[in-house]
């Protein structure tokens, strides 16, 4: 069955029009009922959302004032992705969503918040589910990468951090990458090492939390 | 009133269909989208009888209802829908061929790569929240606030003529945030001399020590610090001129 915008026509014979009639009706219920909850739904529901699909436009579509339009489109990867367009006059259309992610740009793959023994307060994220972070010495942790990171990283060590802490002294805990003379034996695409210090170069033995934060490229 | 689908029947009356028709017209048109001055929050679409005939077919908003089974998507298509992730009905997107939805909301908050930005804010050692000044929908230059989430930067120990003189502050955030899963970012700027090292600078900016943790997390604010790195400047430092402060969650 289709649906027939032009029916019933002035000529038409009523037993004619009942069939068409019919269709119509049906197909109105059938086809909003594709992204919506059913016309004829009695829960209460009837006109929202199921789900939205947007079928992907071959152009950015233009936006008039007081509108904001959201729709797919397929970026430089070949995906189709959620795109939008303010209205008009205040800013081009922009990518919203790229493999998975809000297109931000760059994506956190790893993060923990840690006691003094290295103990997770929370639910890491991206770190080896057993020993998320090692203890190495006082003041010195080294968080472990799942396997699946491992493999998000792809070999590569080109990656970006966040670290800070604080602990139970009188001194500032200055938090940083364990330094070497050589990059990739700190950071790496299996874990990477923090040390946490007072001004004296003293190591901050007294941690009460750190925070770490590991972002990659999009 | 119910819209009915399988109408008319090849025996009906014209006096039956024609209430069968005036029904399903009316109820069409309700869920679908009723007129602002009736109730603008009913139906997700902008009415059929709406004045302005080209915004006719648009979209007020979009309800999404859970949804037991995540759609698929067909090529050349993406697909937004909302299914419950821990009991709380969050929102996702899926492309064709993706194994899963991808989730894109969580805890009433936007998350990427398993991160909400719960809340940031830029301020001066004063507390002062640093403006941006920005062009609001009537052109007018106005200034904005860089902060999101946070109601105020306060000192947290007596002010000295008037001045918070100790670098020391607690952020106040307008909606709680769950200590649990909590992550911060603290960056700084120092107006200290080039190469100065024993004096007020280099600085140190980061959460305030303490033995107890609660004690300087808490749900509703959130306890600062700089630090000089001399010992004499230690908790005192005039040359900390901008602070930078982020509050991450992870992602339920």
């Amino acid at each position: 069955m289709t649906f027939d915008p032009n029916i019933p026509l002035p000529a038409d014979e009523l037993v004619n029009s009942q069939g068409d009639l019919l269709t119509n009706f049906t197909e109105l219920d059938t086809q909003f009922g594709i992204n919506h909850v059913e016309f004829s739904d009695t829960t209460g529901d009837a006109g929202k959302h199921k789900f939205a699909t947007f079928i992907e436009q071959a152009d950015d579509p233009v936006s008039k004032g007081d509108e904001y339009i959201l729709y797919s489109k397929e970026d430089t990867a070949g995906n189709t992705e959620l795109h939008a367009r303010p209205e008009a006059g205040k800013g081009a259309a922009y990518q919203i969503t790229k493999d998975g992610f809000l297109n931000l740009g760059i994506i956190p793959f790893a993060a923990v918040n840690f006691d003094n023994l290295g103990a997770p307060r929370g639910t890491p994220i991206g770190l080896d589910a057993v020993t998320p972070v090692v203890k190495v010495a006082d003041g010195r942790y080294r968080l472990d990468f799942s396997a699946a990171t491992t493999t998000l990283l792809a070999g590569s060590n080109d990656y970006l951090w966040n670290v800070s802490a604080f602990d139970n002294s009188s001194q500032p805990v200055i938090s940083f990458v364990t330094n070497n003379a050589d990059y990739g034996t700190v950071v790496k695409d299996t874990s990477i090492m923090f040390d946490f210090k007072h001004a004296n170069d003293d190591f901050a033995t007294g941690l009460v939390a750190a925070t770490v934060i590991l972002w990659r490229f999009q | 009133m119910v819209y009915i689908p399988a109408v008319p029947q090849s025996g009906d009356f014209i006096a039956q269909s024609q209430k069968d028709f005036l029904g399903n017209f009316q109820t069409a048109s309700d869920v679908w989208g009723k007129l602002p001055q009736e109730n603008e929050n009913v139906g997700d679409h902008v009415p059929l009888t709406n004045p302005e005939d080209d915004e006719r077919g648009g979209h007020k908003k979009m309800t999404l209802a859970e949804q037991d089974t995540p759609p698929t998507a067909a090529a050349d298509e993406a697909v937004v829908y909302s299914e419950a992730q821990n009991s709380v009905t969050e929102v996702f997107y899926v492309r064709n061929g993706d194994a899963a939805g991808f989730q894109l909301t969580s805890a009433g908050g936007l998350s990427q790569g398993g991160l909400i930005l719960r809340a940031f804010v830029v301020f001066d050692f004063q507390g002062k929240i640093i403006e941006v000044e920005q062009v609001n929908a009537e052109g007018d230059v106005v200034k904005v606030e860089q902060k999101f989430n946070v109601t105020s930067v306060d000192p947290n120990q007596a002010l000295f003529n008037g001045k918070n003189v100790r670098a020391d502050w607690n952020v106040i955030f307008d909606d709680p945030i769950p200590t649990a899963n909590y992550l911060w970012v603290c960056d700084h700027f120092g107006t200290g001399a080039v190469n100065e090292l024993t004096q007020a600078s280099p600085i140190n900016f980061q959460l305030r020590n303490n033995a107890a943790y609660a004690s300087t997390v808490t749900t509703t604010s959130c306890g600062l610090r700089g630090y000089g790195m001399a010992a004499s400047t230690l908790g005192v430092n005039f040359n900390l001129a901008r602070m930078c402060f982020q509050v991450y969650t992870v992602a339920l």
